[in-house]
C-alpha cells in the first residue's frame, strides 16, 4: 500500500490527469480506476476524494453535471478549459519533480 | 452486471439517512458511492443483503462527516473575508449614526458604504472567475458590477453634496437605489438557479425561500425607483414605504440569524445593503447624532417698504429645473430690515429665489410683477446679504 501522505499530496494531480484522459467521471468511478491502475495499492476513501473534487470545482478547474442513473442521482465531474490548462502544466511540473526524485534517490 | 432496483436504493438511502448526515450537500454522492460499492460486491456473487451488510461494516459513517466538514471548511473560508467585511461595514454604518464626535459621522458612513461597494465588487470578481462553470455567471458578475458602481458613485455624490455643496441634482439617491435594484436582481437569478438544481428537500425549501426574499426585495427596489418620476404624486406615502422596507429588512435579518442562515453571503449582502441604502434616504437619520446636517444661515436685507409691517417675510424658491414646483418658506425678522432663516446645508442648495412677500401665498405674485428682481442664485453655505431695491 502507498502511504496516505503521498496519496494526499498527489491526489489533485491524479484527478486532473484522469479527467484529462476521460471526458467525465463520477466519484466512485475515479476510486475504481485508480484502484485498478495501481493494482489495488491506491484505495481512496470517500472522505479523501470528495473534498478534493469539490475544491477543484470551487477553484474553477472542474465543472459538474447531475444525472439520474439507475434510479439514483449521480454527479459527474469534467475539466473546464482552465482545468485542462492547469492539468497540462501540473503534469509537466509533476514529471519534473518525479525526475528530480529519481535523481536524488537512484 | 447487477444493478440495484428502486426498492434497494430506497432501502440504502433510508438506512443512511438514519445513520448519517442526510442534510449534507454530499449526501446524494454518498448514497451513489455506497450503491456503487454494493453493486460491485453483488457482481462478485454476493446477495444484496450480504453486500450491503459488508459495506456497512467496512465503510465508516465518519467518512461523509469528515468529507462534509472538510468541504464546508474551505467553502466557508473562501467567503469568510466577505462576511467579516460585511459585518465591519454594518458596524461602521451603525456607529456613523450614533457617534458623531467632531463631525466625522458622515466620513465613517462613507467608509461603511465603500466597504459595502467592495463586497459587491468582490462578488462580481468571484462570479467572473466562475464564468466557465455556469454561463449565467458572466451576467451575474455584470449585475454585481453594476451594484458596485451604483452604490459607490451614488454614495460619493451624496457625500459630496451634503458636505461640500456639490450639485448632484439628486442623482446620488438614484444611483444607490439602482445599485440595490441590480443586486436584488442578481440574488433572484442566482437563488432561482440554485432552486432548480437543488435535489435535497431541505435545500429546495431554503433556495425557494431565499429566491422569494430576493424577488420581494427586487419588487421593493422597483417600487422605490418608480417613486422618482412620480415623486409629487407619492411624496406623502414615501415615509410608509421607507418604514416598511426598513422593518422588513430588520425582520429578515432576525430570521436569518435565528435560522442560522447568515452563511448565505448573497442574501446577507442584499439585506444589509438594502437597509443601509434605504436608511440614509429616510427621515430617521435626522433623529440620530450622525444624521443631523450642518446648518447655514441665509440672511436677506430688504429696503423699507410700508406694506412690509410683518415680523416675517416669505421667500418662494424653486429647485433648478423645477420652476413649476416652488416651495415657500418663512424668514424671521432679525433686525430692522434684516430677515433670516437657518437651513440644512444640502436641503436647499441649488434653489433659485424668485419672490419675496409678506404672506406665504403672495410670494409668487409679488416678485413676478417686480422687474427689478428676477432671480438670484442661492449659494449656501455662503452667508449673503441681498439688498433688494
Amino acid at each position: 500500500m502507498i502511504p496516505r501522505e503521498l496519496i494526499k499530496g498527489t491526489l489533485k494531480y491524479m484527478v486532473l490527469h484522469l479527467l484529462r484522459t476521460l471526458p467525465k467521471m463520477y466519484g466512485y468511478e475515479i476510486t475504481q480506476v485508480l484502484d485498478e491502475k495501481s493494482s489495488g495499492r491506491i484505495k481512496l476513501t470517500f472522505a479523501a476524494l470528495y473534498p478534493v473534487l469539490h475544491k477543484l470545482e470551487a477553484d474553477g478547474l472542474l465543472r459538474t453535471e447531475t444525472e439520474n442513473v439507475n434510479n439514483r442521482i449521480r454527479k459527474y465531474y469534467s475539466l473546464t478549459p482552465k482545468g485542462k490548462k492547469e492539468s497540462d502544466s501540473r503534469m509537466s511540473e509533476l514529471r519534473e519533480y518525479i525526475d528530480l526524485m529519481k535523481n536524488l534517490f537512484y | 452486471m447487477a444493478f440495484l432496483n428502486k426498492d434497494q436504493i430506497d432501502f440504502i438511502r433510508n438506512d443512511l439517512k438514519k445513520r448519517t448526515l442526510s442534510r449534507s450537500f454530499l449526501f446524494n454522492e454518498w448514497v451513489d458511492h455506497v450503491c456503487c460499492d454494493v453493486e460491485t460486491m453483488m457482481n462478485r456473487g454476493l446477495s444484496f443483503e450480504d453486500a450491503y451488510g459488508q459495506i456497512s461494516r467496512e465503510r465508516s459513517d465518519i467518512d461523509i462527516s469528515t468529507a462534509h466538514r472538510d468541504v464546508q471548511q474551505f467553502l466557508n473560508h473562501r467567503y469568510v473575508g466577505i462576511k467579516k467585511l460585511l459585518l465591519f461595514a454594518f458596524l461602521l454604518f451603525a456607529a456613523s449614526w450614533i457617534i458623531n464626535l467632531l463631525g466625522i459621522g458622515s466620513w465613517i458612513g462613507l467608509v461603511a458604504f465603500i466597504i459595502l461597494g467592495t463586497v459587491y465588487l468582490r462578488i462580481a470578481i468571484d462570479f467572473l472567475r466562475k464564468r466557465h462553470i455556469r454561463k449565467g455567471n458572466t451576467w451575474l458578475s455584470v449585475l454585481a458590477g453594476l451594484s458596485f458602481v451604483g452604490t459607490l458613485s451614488g454614495i460619493l455624490l451624496i457625500f459630496l453634496s451634503r458636505n461640500f455643496g456639490f450639485s448632484t441634482r439628486g442623482h446620488g439617491v438614484d444611483l444607490t437605489v439602482f445599485g440595490w435594484f441590480f443586486f436584488s436582481l442578481l440574488c433572484l437569478i442566482y437563488y432561482m438557479g440554485e432552486f432548480k438544481s437543488a435535489i435535497e428537500p431541505v435545500e429546495i425549501r431554503k433556495m425557494r425561500w431565499l429566491g422569494c426574499l430576493s424577488g420581494f426585495n427586487l419588487l421593493l427596489a422597483a417600487v422605490s425607483i418608480a417613486t422618482f418620476p412620480l415623486y409629487h404624486l407619492v411624496k406623502n406615502y414615501l415615509f410608509f414605504l421607507i418604514l416598511f422596507i426598513l422593518g422588513f429588512d430588520l425582520l429578515v435579518l432576525v430570521i436569518l440569524l435565528l435560522t442560522r442562515s447568515m452563511k448565505n453571503t448573497l442574501a446577507v449582502s442584499l439585506i444589509l445593503g438594502s437597509f443601509m441604502i434605504v436608511f440614509i434616504h429616510s427621515h430617521f437619520r435626522t433623529k440620530l447624532p450622525g444624521g443631523k446636517p450642518k446648518l447655514y444661515e441665509l440672511t436677506l436685507q430688504v429696503s423699507p417698504d410700508p406694506s412690509w409691517s410683518s415680523d416675517r417675510i416669505y421667500i418662494s424658491m424653486y429647485y433648478e429645473n423645477f420652476a413649476d414646483r416652488p416651495i415657500t418658506l418663512p424668514l424671521m425678522k432679525m433686525d430692522d430690515n434684516l430677515f433670516g432663516i437657518t437651513m440644512p446645508s444640502y436641503a436647499y442648495r441649488g434653489y433659485l429665489f424668485y419672490g419675496i412677500a409678506t404672506d406665504s401665498t403672495g410670494a409668487v405674485e409679488y416678485f413676478r410683477s417686480a422687474s427689478s428682481i428676477d432671480s438670484v442664485l442661492l449659494k449656501i453655505p455662503n452667508k449673503k446679504i441681498y439688498q433688494l431695491q
